[in-house]
């Protein structure tokens, strides 16, 4: 199994705020790692941290085997690495047309692959000359899926990608990762909804105050409601009640 | 490869043109409202009209030299009060090559002369630009997101370089003087139109025309529009955003330099304080029309060269009353600027 990602001992801080305190984990090639935990945990500013976004002051991040200590946000992108921040990221004063252009970073539009998303989002087609300001949250979100899928990748890392969305359309997006996951993308993903995760997820990692406190594959940790108690203070069962 | 077809049919209720609103139709009705109004405090028609063009090629230089100081601080947030001497710099570079061929200057000829401009412009943009580099890279790049220490280390860079043109070129002014074929105008009854602002007319229609497509038509323009919203986010797409903004902070210096250059003809002379007399007009011109809005900075230039020219014509001592006047007016109306970026 190859490792396309992996952290070691990774400490980050945000001001004065040391919120990653050891974060050490892994996620292999060709599955889809779910990112676990309460809010504050430090879920999201891993997943910047990864980008350089929010640099780690110590500890290692390899990514398709290189520390990526020396390199910056663009060349991460440039690596194969699409990602989706939690606020989506979408520029609001450009057009549908023009968010879908900037991710599109090498050349032009890529239509058949355009035709493809058009498929599975009709709405990006229907919008694509609309300021983006216009679109509704659920919009906003396909949106920031399409920008994301423009382009192959190698890697993709969402930040809570079904916030917000109403159920159907959080269906939808399950079918579109399950897609994904069937043309063999890696994905890392953070997520609040413990049902979205353990039906795309392969692996968990679940954080708690900076730290990784439990990775498994997740039906183990599906199948186990006292972890899930422990870890997350919720379980699958509970949930399904 | 199966190209896409999209159809206007495709589209729900027309909501407008993405980039063009309401806003910006009232803002550019701004400019004959003002017009009108000064028609009619202006008794003479004749005088008028002079006045109305002159304001329209002080307006257009003043875009010029504003443009540059908009798009920094938009993209960049950066507060670059060294852009003054990016002006005076642009100026004494266009007069060291005005200097190097007063034969041509004096030659009758308007290709000629209109040459000599063009290279004293190119010049001084190129100089300006190496400066620019040196400026961004040695000064700026360690103040992102330090709004006090950009102020600080950006008058520090002014200073230094003004201390330079000093040096190089002295403490008194030195003329320029207007290439013969470009000086005076055609007049008819009182009414006088003068050649050389035909041409700052020009020069300033042209360069709004291509920032304008640049910005709207090409991929670095989509990127520094962009960077302006979410500079992290056009990263995580794989640009070198760093990059971006050296670029647009040398070319924001580069106008500048041909702001300074036009200028100095227009003045017919030179100081190292020219920039400096020139930057309330530009924080103006920038603050009113929106930070890094290339359609608000030209529509205020336009309103601000108007207007000082017809305060001055009526009552000399209000033009700079009337400027301020005019961007209290503006904010109060529009608190992000006349034509906002991010409408």
């Amino acid at each position: 199994m190859n490792i396309v990602l992996q952290l070691n001992d990774v400490n980050t801080y945000v001001d004065h705020y040391h919120i990653l305190q050891g974060v050490s984990f892994q996620v292999p090639e060709n599955e889809v790692t779910i990112l676990l935990g309460r809010n504050g945990a430090g879920k999201s500013t891993t997943l910047r941290s990864i980008m350089r976004m929010a640099p780690a002051k110590s500890g290692e991040i390899i990514l398709f085997g290189e520390s990526t200590k020396a390199r910056n946000t663009h060349e991460i992108s440039n690596k194969g690495v699409s990602y989706i921040p939690e606020n989506l990221g979408i520029f609001n004063s450009l057009t549908v047309e023009e968010n879908m252009r900037i991710a599109a970073k090498h050349g032009g539009l890529n239509y058949e692959r355009l035709n493809w998303i058009f498929g599975i989002f009709p709405e990006i087609k229907k919008f694509w000359y609309w300021p983006a300001d216009r679109l509704s949250g659920g919009q906003k979100q396909m949106l920031a899926i399409s920008r994301a899928l423009i382009e192959p990748t190698k890697l993709l890392i969402m930040d809570e990608p079904s916030k917000g969305l109403a159920p159907f359309i959080v269906d939808l997006l399950l079918e579109v990762l399950q897609e994904l996951k069937q043309l063999k993308t890696t994905m890392l993903i953070v997520e609040h909804d413990f049902r979205f995760a353990t039906s795309i997820g392969d692996h968990v990692v679940v954080m708690d105050n900076g730290r990784v406190v439990y990775q498994a594959p997740v039906a183990e940790f599906s199948s186990n409601d006292d972890l899930q108690k422990t870890y997350l203070g919720l379980s699958l069962s509970s949930q399904n009640e | 490869m199966n190209k896409l077809k999209l159809r206007h049919s495709d589209l729900p209720t027309p909501i407008g043109i993405a980039w063009w609103t309401h806003q910006d139709t009232a803002a550019w009705l701004l400019i004959p409202c003002i017009m009108v109004v000064f028609l009619g405090c202006i008794p003479d028609m004749s005088s008028w009209l002079t006045l109305t063009v002159a304001g329209l090629a002080t307006g257009m230089m003043l875009f010029i030299m504003t443009a540059g100081f908009n798009l920094v601080f938009g993209l960049m947030g950066v507060l670059n009060f060294g852009h003054s001497v990016f002006i005076s710099l642009g100026a004494y570079c266009g007069f060291v090559v005005v200097n190097q061929n007063i034969p041509a200057l004096m030659y009758d000829n308007i290709y000629l002369n209109l040459l000599l401009v063009a290279s004293a412009a190119v010049f001084a943009m190129i100089i300006v630009s190496i400066v620019a580099v040196i400026f961004e890279r040695l000064l700026i790049r360690r103040v992102y997101k330090n709004e006090l220490m950009q102020i600080l280390v950006t008058i520090g860079g002014l200073i230094v370089i003004e201390q330079v043109i000093y040096m190089i070129w002295g403490s008194e002014s030195v003329i320029v003087p207007k290439p013969l074929a470009l000086r005076g105008g055609w007049s008819s009854g009182d009414f006088v139109f003068e050649k050389y602002r035909i041409l700052a007319l020009v020069t300033g229609l042209l360069l709004f025309g291509s920032l304008l497509l640049i910005f709207k038509k090409t991929k670095i323009g989509l990127l520094i529009r962009a960077g302006v919203e979410n500079r992290e986010m056009v990263e995580s797409f794989g640009y070198n955003v760093s990059m971006l903004f050296t670029a647009v902070f040398v070319a924001g210096a580069a106008l500048a330099a041909l702001g300074g250059v036009l200028w100095s003809f227009h003045e017919e002379e030179v100081s190292a304080q020219l920039g400096q007399s020139m930057m309330v007009a530009v924080f103006i011109i920038a603050i009113c029309g929106g930070l890094g809005s290339i359609m608000g900075c030209f529509v205020t230039a336009l309103l601000v060269g108007l207007l000082s020219n017809y305060v001055g014509y009526i009552a000399q001592d209000f033009v700079h009353y009337s400027t301020i006047t005019l961007m209290i007016v503006i904010l109060i109306w529009r608190p992000r600027g006349l034509i906002p970026l991010n409408k």
